[in-house]
């Protein structure tokens, strides 16, 4: 099928142009590093100290 | 760039601000807000405390599902595996999980896609940074960005691979 574009970046411009991203988000995973459960007050803390320094 | 000043843009500077505060979405630390919008963990006393808030399945002041929050999209490796929530109550029986997950949504404003970039890999660097400080937590960061740029890459190796 001939979809008319010359390149993929271009066929990407136009995708953008039609369906503009603003913002988007950043992504947090986090992990116990001793492999037990996170759900403590001391990894609670770790966290928030963590999305303070992000904020 | 905002304002024609060229200077580097703080999360405070695109986030989505509910009630003049950034909204940071659902995430392990909506269980721990106070009746004050606060997060406040010293709320609880012993680590069984906030076990057992988080095995309300409650947190926040959400419209929607009300203030039930899922389980499954903030914890992983958790334990009982196959965890049941009561999608009225938002109880469950978790005991334990491995791993949460965070989400801070910002939105465009009128900053460039080159500045958003830029913020996005600074974020990066400060989860990288707080990884190798802290000596119980492993941060991973991931962006909308850099999946978009991952999703396109992928699209065009296909493409090319034809």
């Amino acid at each position: 099928m001939d979809s008319g574009w010359e390149s993929f970046d271009e066929a990407m411009d136009k995708a953008k142009e039609l369906f503009p991203m603003r913002g988007g988000f950043v992504g947090i995973m986090v992990e116990s590093k001793d492999g037990e459960s996170i759900i403590t007050k001391e990894h609670f803390k770790e966290i928030q100290k963590l999305e303070q320094k992000i904020l | 760039m905002k304002d024609g000043k060229n200077t580097s843009i703080k999360f405070s500077d695109i986030c989505i601000k509910v009630a003049e505060k950034c909204f940071t979405g659902k995430s392990p630390l909506t269980f721990a807000l106070s009746r004050k919008g606060e997060i406040d963990v010293d709320q609880f006393k012993t680590d069984q405390d906030l076990l057992k808030a988080v095995r309300k399945g409650q947190g926040g002041f959400y419209q929607g599902e009300g203030s039930i929050v899922e389980i499954d999209p903030i914890f992983g490796g958790v334990q009982p595996e196959s965890l049941v929530q009561d999608s009225e109550s938002g109880a469950n029986d978790l005991e334990s999980a491995k791993l949460a997950v965070l989400s801070l949504p910002f939105e465009g404003l009128d900053f460039t896609k080159d500045e958003l970039q830029k913020f996005e890999v600074k974020a990066e660097e400060v989860g990288i940074g707080f990884s190798q400080e802290s000596s119980i937590l492993n941060v991973y960061m991931y962006t909308l960005g850099g999946l978009q740029d991952s999703f396109a890459a992928d699209i065009e190796g296909d493409l090319l691979n034809v």
